[in-house]
């Protein structure tokens, strides 16, 4: 247990991650960067930035290359339960285990978490109501369109209500009632004294919910801080003006 | 045509699973390929081709040339009708690139004839090698019986060779236009289920019609159905040859060497792929559409009485395995239902052999105690219980099977021993229930004690347990995710098809042991058996041992 992250409430914590695929593609080039409890952090970048690539290092798909994640103290690769107790993951893709209907699917992700059966339903009925998803709960995934399989993604990781969640693009296909509540959610689990990660491609997004972003090209980070800050710092220019002349930058040198 | 031809070179370069090229697993891989096809493709034409051989020269005695081989290829058109309906089913209608193949500005035929060409490929490898050491049989019984002139013309030869690559054509095109109209007929039905008992239905009836072949001859064994051959008045026989109805007339090409059968059988051939793709021009697109829309019926949800309630880990894991093997079609029937042919498959061959005097006069042997008849009666099932172990790949595709969602075994908090114990589970819940039927109903008909039945039991258990971990072991190093349907989940998994060469290997080993013991030292039948059931034990606790780490090492180095 890392006694100092406890101290300062960080609850995901990357240092100097890098990784590379196959025998020389760097996806990621030591990335470091923290949040801490009571934050919703934002991740921007165009494709291939290697947004994914860091989130499936934060949750333990993808072994760094070199650093380490820490999720509430807990290093991924040397304690991976510990900390993958303390996160939820939406992945990017929401088509997982089709054959199930979404309750049963629930069900399976609240077992592995051991979510007692009393504290289970409530949530579960609270969840699939907000998202309005509770008649089809009962019907097997493959037959839910996409924004289905995505809020039903989300419901599964919010029923275990860990201290971190990590979303990777959770908006994507998501209708403007279920995006505004799943932002909601966010803005209310990090009030909690909890925090959230996620990327994006939308800037308004990242613009109105986070309290910190991080923008990241080819591997990079180009960016780390407040919003505010940023906008400080290049008067006259909306974020989407920023970020254009950010990785256009990026790209002549 | 390019068209066409672009789609199908797509679809093959899409269907191939990426194996290491290099270094030491791409070595490993190169020497798997090679012991499966010594190992499992060779034997089986060898068997095949023998059984032809015998067959042909037992009916050629009796003047009938052709009979024999024509209802041996007429078996293999009818399985293979039998398999591909499901196969074909899934590539038409329910393979996931269906949507974007479907968007490309293509007319509906030359879609369906891009996907027809390449099933064919890509299913009918096996197939050609059977056929031809079935035409190798036959020429070599027709040699014996006749000798080499008038039997090896240039035409024979050719329509062999032309026979054996255009053969597996019409039971796949059979299967392709009978998909195209069920879709069409039964598209108000508008329920996935009634689909996928076409394949069910379809064996019923050509066992229906094998069975039928014996009526009026006084049981069902080998000798009735070859004097039914001989004198033609085979009813499985009569009715394939009308609905295969090219195969007499390669039967013809072949036996006389007359060239205008070898044309009317590739001219029928063209015609039934020709109808074929004018059905497909028709109807594809219709039976898209409906492939599209169905689903199962909405349920009523009351909120109120949803089921949840806490399950163990290990316990919900499996829960999950096995509803998704038994709820995805390919599965249930590829690895669940399979497990089936053993307790069939005996309870059929000891039937069919009730009235064979070899077959009744090796099990009298065995019942007085010959030693002998015992050891061949061992390696036997040892060889069976090690096959009836891989036939299934519920080990070999454990994580081939998680699909594109492989990460889940990553992300989830669950020790990596878990999820690999339950895994071995579902493989053992499964297999071994089939495996103790399978000994029971033997023990039954050749009359084993108590304690043989037990020590068989125990044997495929071993056996099982063997198996499973080296399927696990194969199948974490280099799981195939990345595939469209589970089809080909399964098919374009070579693992599980190396998986199988390695347990045949392991079954000859255990094999010549037994028989190398029993033949070169002085321990009796009865220390022979008790000597391989160590063996396997001392085998599967190396094999836990080390393949508990090998398996875990790959899960974490999975990616
Ligand atoms: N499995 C993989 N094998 C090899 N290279 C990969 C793999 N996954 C990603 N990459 C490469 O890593 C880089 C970063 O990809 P990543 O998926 O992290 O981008 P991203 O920022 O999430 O993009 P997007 O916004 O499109 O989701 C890309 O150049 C990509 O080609
Ligand atoms: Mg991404």
């Amino acid at each position: 247990m890392d006694n100092t992250s406890i101290q300062d409430n960080t609850l995901i914590q990357a240092e100097n991650l890098s990784m590379i695929y196959g025998s020389d593609h760097k996806a990621v080039d030591d990335m470091s960067f923290s949040s801490k409890a009571g934050e919703i952090v934002g991740f921007a970048g165009p494709n291939g930035a290697g947004k994914t690539t860091v989130i499936k290092m934060l949750t333990g798909i993808l072994r760094p290359v070199t650093g380490r994640a820490l999720i509430a103290g807990h290093d991924i690769v040397k304690e991976p339960l510990a900390a993958k107790q303390s996160f939820a993951y939406v992945a990017d893709n929401p088509d997982v285990l089709l054959q199930l209907t979404g309750l049963e699917y629930i069900n399976f992700v609240a077992d592995i978490y051991k979510i007692p059966a009393e504290d289970r339903a409530p949530r579960v009925k609270d969840l699939a109501a907000r998202f309005g998803m509770s008649d089809a709960l009962e019907t097997p995934m493959r037959e839910y369109s996409h924004g289905m399989r995505q809020k039903l993604m989300v419901i599964a990781a919010l029923t275990h209500n860990p201290p971190a969640w990590i979303l990777d693009e959770p908006m994507t296909g998501l209708d403007p009632s279920a995006a505004y509540e799943l932002k909601q959610m966010m803005r209310e689990h990090a009030a909690k004294g909890n925090c959230v990660l996620f990327s994006t491609h939308v800037l308004e997004v990242a613009e109105k919910l986070c309290d910190h972003i991080i923008i990241m090209n080819g591997g990079h980070s180009l960016y780390q801080g407040t919003v505010e800050d940023l906008s400080a710092a290049h008067p006259g220019q909306d974020l989407e003006e920023i970020f254009l002349d950010m990785i256009s930058y990026k790209k002549g040198e | 045509m390019n068209n066409i031809r672009t789609l199908f070179n797509v679809y093959r370069a899409n269907f191939e699973m990426p194996t290491p090229k290099k270094g030491l697993k791409g070595s490993l891989y190169t020497a798997f390929g090679f012991i499966a096809f010594t190992c499992i493709m060779l034997p089986c034409c060898l068997i095949v081709g023998y059984i032809t051989y015998i067959m042909s020269l037992a009916l050629m005695v009796e003047n009938n040339t052709m009979n024999a081989l024509l209802s041996e290829v007429h078996i293999i058109s009818a399985f293979s009708m039998i398999f591909s309906m499901l196969v074909v089913f899934n590539v038409l209608f329910f393979s996931s690139d269906r949507e974007h193949m479907v968007t490309l500005p293509l007319s509906h035929w030359q879609l369906l004839s891009a996907k027809f060409w390449h099933t064919y490929m890509a299913e009918s490898i096996m197939e050609f090698m059977v056929l031809f050491s079935m035409f190798v049989g036959h020429f070599a019984a027709a040699i014996q019986s006749f000798g080499a002139q008038g039997v090896l013309g240039p035409v024979q030869i050719l329509a062999a060779l032309i026979g054996t690559l255009v053969t597996p054509l019409l039971p796949l095109a059979y299967c392709t236009i009978l998909s195209l109209i069920l879709m069409s007929v039964l598209k108000k039905v508008r329920n996935i289920k009634v689909f996928y008992h076409v394949s069910t239905f379809l064996l019923l009836v050509f066992v229906a019609i094998f069975l039928l072949s014996f009526r009026g001859m006084g049981g069902v064994n080998v000798n009735n159905y070859m004097d039914s051959l001989a004198g033609g008045t085979n009813l499985f026989l009569q009715i394939c040859n009308i609905l295969f109805f090219t195969v007499p007339l390669l039967g013809k090409a072949i036996g006389s060497g007359s060239i205008l059968s070898l044309f009317l059988y590739l001219l029928g051939n063209a015609v039934i792929v020709c109808i074929m793709l004018f059905l497909g021009y028709l109807l594809y697109q219709e039976g898209l559409y409906t492939a599209a829309a169905l689903g199962s019926r909405k349920k009523k949800v009351d909120a109120d009485r949803l089921k949840l309630d806490l399950t163990s880990v290990f316990a919900t894991y499996i829960k999950k395995e096995l509803k998704v093997l038994l709820r995805t079609r390919a599965y249930a029937s590829n690895c669940f239902y399979i497990n089936l042919l053993w307790p069939i498959g005996i309870i059929v061959l000891f039937s069919l052999s009730e009235n064979n005097e070899n077959i009744q006069h090796f099990l009298d042997l065995y019942r007085e105690g010959y030693s002998r008849a015992a050891l061949i009666l061992l390696l036997v099932i040892i060889f069976t219980s090690f096959v009836a172990s891989a036939l299934n790949s519920l080990s070999s595709t454990a994580f081939t099977r998680e699909g594109a969602h492989v990460d889940i075994i990553k992300y989830i908090p669950v020790p990596y021993e878990t999820q690999m114990y339950a895994k071995a589970a579902v493989a053992l819940i499964v297999t071994y229930p089939a495996l103790i039927l399978t000994v029971i109903i033997a023990s039954f008909y050749i009359g084993w004690s108590l304690p043989w039945t037990l020590y068989y039991c125990a044997l495929a258990l071993c056996a099982l347990l063997l198996s499973i971990v080296i399927g696990l072991s194969m199948d974490s190093a280099a799981p195939f995710t990345l595939w469209d349907d589970e089809y080909s989940a399964l098919r374009g998994n070579l693992n599980s098809f190396f998986n199988m060469a390695v347990i045949m290997v392991l079954a000859v080993f255990v094999c010549g042991i037994a028989f190398l013991t029993f033949e070169l030292t002085p321990l009796g039948i009865v220390p022979v058996h008790l000597l391989i059931l160590v063996l396997l034990i001392i085998l599967d606790i190396i094999a836990v041992i080390f393949g508990r780490k090998i398996i875990l090492r790959n899960m974490e180095e999975l990616y």
